[in-house]
């Protein structure tokens, strides 16, 4: 009966334990031609093909963009399709869109004049799509959905074939302090000019594919955006005076550019240091003597899945071209005064070290243009150009922070050139696939531009506060898009630190390393899903990833392993001449009772003291005394050993039995030092299957040639653990962050400090 | 329900209809009780950029908030829009000082005098009413427990250790 009792109280156990390291078959979709159990494409793989050409033009005067392009769109899935679904971001800033109906308020969001203002605040915002024509002029029939528009074709378009058609429209040009997004324009009112960042401006190829058919999911503002690849010609109609930077290569730098312009071009290629291509004694000119002729600029790009642009007569404009495995490549920045000091000393080279870094961990930087281009505030990333925040004060002072903000804000949108730029994920369905990954190789990289860079995202001691407590508001990395709690720490922080704890402690760099480039290898130009990833790392490196899979990514479960109790023990030599005495020495250790002890002062003489008759052989014998019969014994014992057996007897090992609990629910190996008497120390990793039959105790003995005198679990940090104060043995509370701050507390910033240095040098 | 309640109103700066790309919406404060000093202290982080805005949105220019750690005016400044926003009953917080560190966040120390508390009702709504998405949490350290209560919009108030 107690024997089955046992039984039934360990099912759950065992149940729950297996439940963490189960394979995710059934929870990945299954293979198939299109995608391999493996992780790569398939031998049936395939992808649609989009194609532009537009000419659009931005009026100056009353901040209007109308465009027409032609889109030739190639089918080359083995499906027929009945109708084309295209794009239409800007509806989400049509009055009473969607995405404007489901913003949760309250009252307390009223509370000044200008919330009112705000609120009721007109935006005529959207697409105003006047139509869509073949090419040879006849009216296309076409249906809009909020931010999707559904092209009727008369025939289905038949697999590898394509079809050419021509869409006109126009927008009103979202000021971004008004009603936010991340493209529009800023306005400098001092000056009356303008910053144009334009992104989501025309109507937009849908992906169809072999996962979600037409992903024509609505945009409702948080979930990107998913895009076929393409070529693209670009014409750009803007005031004279403007600079134009865009995706893609400049294709008439003749008419655009002047002799001087070019000239510094060519210098900028390969050069050392970036090179001015328009100065800021240029751009102050152009913003103090405005224009009213036009230029058209154009730019072509090949294979990529955007195009978005950026034109102002404030523009500075630098560059400096860089190779990349024989790739070269033109890192540019443009940004007006405005980003000054911070911009000219920095942009461009955060840009070509961002290439640079980005290409040794996942693939070589294939375009040939990589731009940042100054923003007040916001991060955006489109197809080699991104709109980035960091500005100093008017003055032209910044603080430290402002200037990481940059740095960390440029690398992370440079880097999504990689994520999903190139290896092209679908945004509106899994934020993590570009944003964790990209802000995983941002640290990186950041790691690369400085030691000991401050990153924010990456170290796993800096997820813990998302991760702990009520699991109520948390949603698993494997959510959707627009269904996320905490975007930041879901998407991004989360999944970074998840890829970083497999570097650093699961894989091994190594490992991590050939299977993580293997996945950006295999999904270059191509369009990946959650599992392509889950499968490529386990497949490119022999390492069973499914239980970590399960736990960071599908559960939200966290880290908090503890250490219990520790048991020691020394292997007795069985030797009675060594080992009573010290059974002696440790009975005379032992505490004594307080009774004892004032009986010893207060009985002057007990009756076997006074009474020589009492003590019998029992009293009399020294039990800690080796006698010859004990010593007889033991050296027949010991004649029966192998003198490895013997020596092993004599050896003196420390045995310790550590008893871990798993008190977040998130599998994690058990990471230890081991402190020494002698001060040495040494790290025991045990991988996570240790508990794979039980994921709530374990127990674990070691066996050490010296004393230890503490234990500390993760002592590195590594594993994200949201208490610590569980982790020691014998315990050590960590001071609290108050604490710390009470302990290092100064009245003085650290300008004042700089000055009293510099009188006390001055003194000297 | 309540009807016509007279909105007071003051003047503060624009704010984007739509949020930005890439913003964080969460802070945290970390509290525990000291039999030392019988007080409890605490540490409020926050990203430096939600702050910024929310500062703004509240009429108080921060400018370049690293370099006002000192500035004794700021400080109560800071110390009433901030204890606004994260209250526990029965208890009175001052704010000790600020650090704005170059990752990002900003920890803000803070004490209250008191005698030890048997239930910490707790209302967090710091920065809600800018951003929708804002989640607080507080973890309050006792001795070698954590408890920890979530904030969200529609979930402003919660308790510790109360029976």
């Amino acid at each position: 009966m107690k024997h089955l009792y046992l039984v039934l109280l360990g099912l759950p156990i065992m149940a729950s334990a297996q439940v963490k390291f189960a394979q995710l078959g059934t929870t990945l979709p299954t293979a198939n031609e299109y995608r391999t159990a493996g992780g790569a494409p398939g031998h049936a793989y395939y992808q649609q093909k989009a194609d532009y050409k537009i000419d659009v033009t931005i009026n100056d005067e009353t901040q209007v963009l109308s465009g027409v392009e032609t889109i030739t769109y190639t089918n080359n899935s083995p499906d027929k399709l009945e109708y084309l679904w295209l794009q239409l971001d800007q509806n989400l800033y049509e009055p009473g869109s969607d995405a404007q109906l489901i913003q949760i308020e309250k009252m307390e969001n009223f509370r000044s004049i200008r919330d009112v203002e705000r609120k009721l605040f007109k935006y005529e915002g959207g697409f105003k799509v006047e139509e869509v024509t073949a090419t040879n002029g006849a009216k296309m029939s076409y249906a809009i959905n909020k931010t999707m528009l559904r092209i009727n074709l008369d025939k289905p378009l038949a697999p590898n074939a394509s079809i050419s058609f021509k869409i006109k429209w126009w927008y009103n040009i979202n000021d971004r302090s008004k009603v936010g997004g991340r493209s529009g324009m800023e306005y400098f009112e001092e000056e009356d000019n303008y910053i144009y960042t334009i992104a989501q401006w025309f109507p937009r190829m849908c992906v169809y594919n072999d996962v979600e058919g037409w992903q024509n999911k609505q945009f409702l503002g948080r979930g990107e955006f998913t895009l076929p690849f393409g070529d693209y010609d670009v014409s750009i109609t803007v005031p004279a005076d403007h600079v134009v930077t865009a995706t893609g290569e400049l294709a008439n730098a003749n008419s655009v550019l002047s002799s001087k312009q070019r000239s510094r071009l060519k210098e900028a290629d390969g050069a050392e240091e970036p090179v001015m291509i328009v100065t800021p004694e240029e751009a102050l000119e152009a913003e103090k003597n405005k224009v009213k002729s036009t230029k058209t600029w154009t730019f072509k790009a090949k294979n990529v899945r955007d195009f978005a642009f950026a034109s102002s007569r404030k523009f500075i404009w630098d560059a400096q071209g860089i190779d990349v495995n024989g790739n070269k490549v033109m890192c540019m920045s443009v940004y007006p005064k405005e980003g000054n000091p911070l911009w000219e000393r920095y942009s461009t080279k955060v840009v070509a070290h961002t290439i640079r870094t980005y290409s040794k961990f996942t693939i070589d930087y294939p375009y040939p243009v990589a731009i940042s281009v100054h923003t007040d505030r916001i991060g955006m990333e489109y197809p080699m150009i991104c709109f980035n925040g960091g500005r100093p004060e008017a003055d032209g002072t910044y603080s430290e922070q402002t200037k990481y903000g940059m740095w960390g804000v440029i690398i992370h949108e440079v880097g999504h050139n990689f994520f999903p730029m190139i290896i092209n994920s679908d945004e509106r369905q899994w934020t993590w696939m570009d944003e964790g990954l990209n802000t995983f190789v941002q640290y990186l990289t950041e790691q690369e531009w400085e030691r000991d860079y401050p990153s924010r995202r990456g170290p796993a001691q800096n997820i813990v506060n998302y991760m702990r407590g009520d699991k109520n508001f948390i949603s698993p990395i494997m959510t959707n898009s627009e269904s996320i709690w905490q975007f930041g720490n879901n998407a991004y922080g989360k999944p970074a630190t998840a890829l970083n704890i497999l570097r650093e402690t699961i894989m091994g760099r190594e490992l991590f390393d050939y299977a993580f480039k293997t996945y950006c290898e295999r999904w270059a130009f191509k369009h990946p899903t959650p599992a392509d990833f889950f499968r490529t790392m386990e497949d490119a490196s022999a390492v069973d990833l499914d239980w970590f899979w399960r736990g960071w990514f599908y559960s939200t479960d966290h880290v908090d392993i503890s250490i219990d109790d520790v048991r020691a023990f020394e292997l007795s030599t069985m030797n009675p001449e060594v080992e009573k005495p010290l059974a002696k020495e440790a009975k005379a250790n032992e505490p004594v009772h307080i009774g004892v002890t004032r009986n010893r002062e207060q009985i002057k003489e007990t009756v076997n003291e006074k009474d020589d008759d009492i003590d019998d052989f029992y009293a009399k014998r020294d039990v800690f005394k080796a006698d010859a019969l004990d010593i007889k014994e033991y050296e027949e014992q010991i004649s029966g050993l192998s003198s490895e057996q013997k020596a092993l007897l004599e050896s003196g090992k420390q045995f310790y039995e550590l008893s871990f609990t798993n008190k977040g629910g998130l599998v994690m190996p058990i990471i230890l030092q081991v402190n020494f008497a002698d001060g040495s120390d040494e790290v025991i990793r045990i991988p996570a299957e240790i508990w794979k039959r039980d994921d709530e105790t374990v127990s674990k003995v070691f066996i050490f040639d010296k004393e230890a005198v503490s234990f500390q679990l993760d002592p590195f940090l590594e594993t994200a653990d949201v208490d610590v104060n569980n982790n020691s043995y014998p315990q050590q509370m960590a001071p609290t962050r108050y604490e710390l701050f009470r302990e290092r507390r100064t009245r003085e910033n650290p300008m004042q400090r700089q000055k009293r240095l510099e009188e006390l040098q001055q003194q000297n | 329900m309540e009807w016509r309640r007279i909105l007071t109103m003051c003047t503060l700066f624009v704010l984007p209809l739509f949020s930005q790309a890439h913003e964080y919406y969460f802070s945290f404060v970390e509290l525990s009780y000291s039999q030392n000093s019988k007080q409890y202290e605490g540490t409020l982080i926050a990203e430096t950029h939600d702050i910024d805005r929310w500062l703004e949105k509240r009429g108080v220019m921060a400018g370049d908030m690293g370099f006002r750690q000192t500035d004794p005016s700021f400080l109560q400044e800071l110390q009433v829009h901030l204890f606004a926003g994260f209250k526990v009953e029965q208890l009175n917080f001052i704010l000790d000082g600020f650090e704005v560190s170059a990752d990002g966040q900003t920890y803000f120390y803070f004490h209250a005098k008191s005698k030890e508390l048997d239930c910490l009702k707790i209302y967090y709504p710091l920065m809600m009413n800018l951003f929708e998405e804002q989640q607080n949490k507080v973890t309050f350290l006792q001795g070698a427990t954590q408890h920890t209560a979530l904030f969200l919009n529609n979930k402003t108030s919660a308790k510790i250790l109360c029976e």
